[in-house]
């Protein structure tokens, strides 16, 4: 085989060898690119993973403390309504003036301290009964009252800041007639 | 990713939960509360809906227009006879529609059974959005294991008419069993779960088989729950009050409500304690003044008021059994679901029944909501990870004064992960420190796994406590740990790599974890004694360059005073006697004390900013090196080899 030939027979075998050599870098180059996006894809979901699950845990640990403290204040409330339930039962001869007066200031103390918690009372006596504020334990004939009033505290409610501690237990009024003419009414019509 | 929503949709309560990070977590409702009332009202007046507890504190103005229960009335036909029960027992009306079912009307509205539960399960959906901050669109839904077609069906309208996709209608006791992770045991097994809850008892075996569970057999009581317990409770105070007092609560409602209350409170504290106090004053007045009502309840009473209610889950327990054809002592597990499951005599009652203790995790009533969201998990096939993330096994840390292990990266931290502290020399013009890593759990270094150590030199001589020594752990996501130590007043560094960090197999780990948790209360004493050691070290060092600084300033007996304790400590130190060198110290502060009063005095006027004596603590100072302070957050720039 002389020189020509064999160049002339390497230089295909050249390019033939060459051409699986790219495809196959090609190949690699492809496989490179699709497995770097899908490692951004991988990072990127870990980031934002992270930076949800950062939000959220401040979010929860807010609550936490909010939770925490509400679960608290709301065994104190207990203790709070039995001295309303004393003062409210009190017969004003039956004790020293003075003794009672200073029952009052620790009632008064206490209505302080929750104060500055940030729990205050819910005020809905001669309101409309709305259930998100108040739980109605009796629905009573109430006679020169409009239907759905409240007419009677029967246990404070409290809110701590925003949000509904304990709801109040009120009484709400029932007024018969009222329903009854809404009654007719809505069958007239 | 599309998340589902595991919902437990009760009888009496309603709760929700979902997959996170590939953990169940329960999902509070608007109000913060982790169960919702499942009670639906309408004001006949203003057409405003009310769901979960808004319904239920207005049921006593609207009662009508306020349905519970409603679950009992799913897919039913009206003329069944439980129907024909249940509707004696509900206050609003129940009508028999075209199709023959069981439709339900509020405020003269007609209302399907399904329309209602949609009521619930919309307002569950709303918060759980608003909670997860995005929007759910499918949920997996549970019903008891003896709904029938039309029951599942019917749920499934619910879920429809709630604008939620229903990608599986599971049965409650196979989500409890999910739950507690029974499907990944590797034999088949014969469990029984036990559903004791506010208003329904359920029984029911179930066999798993191949990761199936199947239902053999359930049985119950459909008005069998909590409320009941609560009314013995009840009865029990009003009664003993009225042999008391001869007035009757239950004839004054504000009295009856608190005494609602009090009673389902003692109940649930009966489960932990041996008795409770049933406290409430100012409870009614008669002529003669205000009434209180003070009584203990003990368990034992408990037991007695509740005796028969308790008996009846036996009966229903046995021809579940019987159904199935299995003997009691054919169960393998036993799932205890429910609230009222917390009570020890419910307990009891299970184990002498069954032969044996049954599983119960802490929050019995929210094992269905966990285990609808693991299906739900399953459904949404919890993302693969191409990352593998690992976590170390043990603890890393370095041996400081004393022999103290001071762990850098705790245990079961995932990596890749990076850490770094300073640290300070324990001697004056110590030149150098010798950084010695180790691992596991103990908090004597001798007693881990000594994995490196290395030498950094070069510090410039000066006080101990002064220098301040970086040492950073890095663990790549390979397990291949880096430990550097810098000088931070040279910049000078050196650093190590260990390989295969662990190099422990399985057995090992576990075994030091078992170790250290067998040796906690010696350890403790022995880091104590040690810290005790370093304390006292300390409090010399400082006594004796406060006196060296304030030489002119201290009358010459206190001086010898001060002196002859400092001896005393480094003597007791030397033989090695706690007690003594506790003793000795305690006498050194004292007397250190008065001198540090002294020089102040002194100082007052002139206002100098000598250094104050620092206290015991402070400086911690370490064999070769000692912790000064912490600084938290991970190490980042570029390393100069040494």
């Amino acid at each position: 085989m002389t020189e020509d030939e064999r160049s002339g027979e390497d230089a295909p075998q050249d390019d033939v060898s060459k051409l699986p050599e790219t495809a196959s870098l090609e190949e690699e180059l492809e496989e490179a690119l699709r497995e770097k996006d899908q490692f951004r894809t991988i990072a990127q979901r870990a980031q934002a993973d992270l930076a949800n699950y950062k939000r959220r845990a401040a979010e929860e640990f807010m609550e936490g403390t909010i939770s925490a403290k509400a679960h608290i204040l709301t065994k104190l409330l207990s203790i709070v309504d039995d001295l309303d339930r004393a003062l409210e039962m009190v017969p004003e001869d039956a004790v020293a003036p003075g003794w009672l007066e200073g029952l009052k200031l620790v009632q008064k103390k206490i209505t302080h301290v929750l104060e500055g918690e940030g729990v205050s009372k819910i005020e809905p006596l001669g309101q409309p009964f709305e259930p998100f504020e108040c739980e109605a334990i009796l629905y009573e004939e109430t006679p020169g009252e409009e239907d759905g009033q409240v007419v009677k505290i029967v246990r404070n409610g409290y809110k701590h800041h925003d949000r509904v501690l304990r709801a109040a237990q009120v009484i709400v009024s029932k007024n018969q007639c009222e329903q009854q003419e809404e009654h007719s009414q809505s069958e007239d019509l | 990713m599309v998340k589902i929503l595991g919902i437990d949709l009760g009888t009496t309560n309603s709760c929700m939960a979902i997959i996170e990070a590939g953990e169940p977590r329960v999902i509070e409702n608007a109000e913060g509360a982790r169960t919702t009332p499942s009670v639906v009202g309408v004001n006949a007046k203003s057409g405003e809906r009310y769901v979960g507890l808004t319904a239920k504190r207005q049921a006593v103005t609207n009662p009508e227009n306020t349905v519970f229960s409603v679950k009992r009335f799913m897919g039913r036909r009206y003329e069944d006879d439980a129907i024909q029960g249940d509707i004696n027992l509900v206050p609003f009306k129940v009508t028999k529609h075209s199709n023959n079912d069981a439709h339900i009307s509020m405020a003269s509205k007609d209302y399907a059974p399904p329309q209602i539960s949609a009521i619930v399960l919309q307002k569950l959906k709303q918060d759980a959005e608003a909670k997860l901050g995005e929007t759910i669109s499918q949920a997996v839904i549970t019903v008891p294991a003896y709904f029938n077609d039309s029951q599942r069906n019917a749920t499934k309208d619910a879920g429809r008419i709630a604008g939620l996709e229903i990608q599986r209608i599971i049965n409650e006791p196979t989500a409890a069993a999910l739950a507690y992770g029974i499907d990944k045991k590797k034999a088949d097994e014969t469990i029984a779960v036990f559903d004791l809850g506010g208003g329904t008892f359920d029984v029911t075996i179930l066999q798993l088989g191949e990761g199936v569970f199947e239902v053999k057999a359930t049985n119950g009581d459909t008005h069998l729950g909590g409320d009941d317990f609560d009314q013995r409770i009840i009865d029990w105070i009003a009664d003993e009050f009225k042999k008391d007092q001869g007035i009757d609560l239950k004839q004054d409602n504000m009295a009856l409500q608190r005494l609602r209350e009090s009673a389902e409170r003692a109940k649930i504290e009966l489960s932990t304690l041996g008795e409770t106090e049933v406290n409430l004053p100012f409870i009614t007045a008669d002529a003669s003044g205000p009434k209180h009502l003070v009584m203990t309840l003990t368990r034992a009473t408990l037991d007695q008021l509740v005796a028969d209610l308790i008996a009846k889950v036996v009966d229903p327990c046995k021809k579940a059994l019987a159904d199935a054809d299995v003997a009691a002592s054919e169960i393998d597990e036993i799932i205890l679901v429910g609230g009222m499951t917390r009570m020890p005599a419910v307990q009891k009652t299970v184990t002498e029944l069954f032969g044996k203790e049954a599983h119960q995790g802490v929050n019995a009533d929210e094992v269905v909501a966990i285990g609808a969201a693991i299906q739900a998990g399953v459904l949404q096939g919890e993302v693969q990870d191409m990352l593998l993330l690992d976590v170390t096994p043990l603890t890393l840390g370095i041996e400081t004064l004393g022999g103290v292990t001071t762990a850098l990266i705790p245990r079961n931290t995932t990596i890749p992960t990076a850490k770094s502290e300073v640290f300070t020399t324990a001697a004056d013009s110590q030149p150098s420190v010798e950084v010695h890593v180790v691992q596991g759990e103990r908090p004597t270094a001798t007693d881990n796994k000594s994995i490196g150590r290395f030498m950094l030199d070069g510090i410039l001589p000066a006080q101990r406590g002064t220098p301040q020594i970086e040492v950073t752990f890095d663990i790549d996501a390979n397990g291949i740990l880096n430990v550097s130590a810098k000088d931070k007043g040279t910049g000078k560094e050196q650093r190590i790599t260990i390989t295969a960090s662990s190099g422990l197999s399985k057995e090992e780990i576990d075994r030091m974890v078992q170790e250290a948790a067998a040796h906690s209360e010696d350890d403790k004493r022995k880091q104590e004694s040690i810290e005790l050691r370093n304390n006292a070290d300390s409090a010399a060092y400082q006594a004796e360059k406060m006196v060296s600084e304030n030489s002119d300033k201290i009358p010459e007996e206190l001086k010898e005073d001060v002196n002859g304790k400092i001896m005393n400590v480094r003597t007791t130190l030397q033989n090695d006697d706690i007690a003594q060198t506790k003793t000795a110290m305690e006498e050194l502060q004292a007397v250190v004390q008065q001198v540090g009063e002294l020089v102040y005095s002194q100082e007052a006027s002139t206002e100098t900013t000598s250094e104050p004596p620092s206290s015991n603590g402070s400086s911690d100072p370490t064999g070769e090196d000692g912790e000064n302070s912490e600084t938290e957050g991970t190490v980042e720039g570029e390393y100069r080899e040494v």
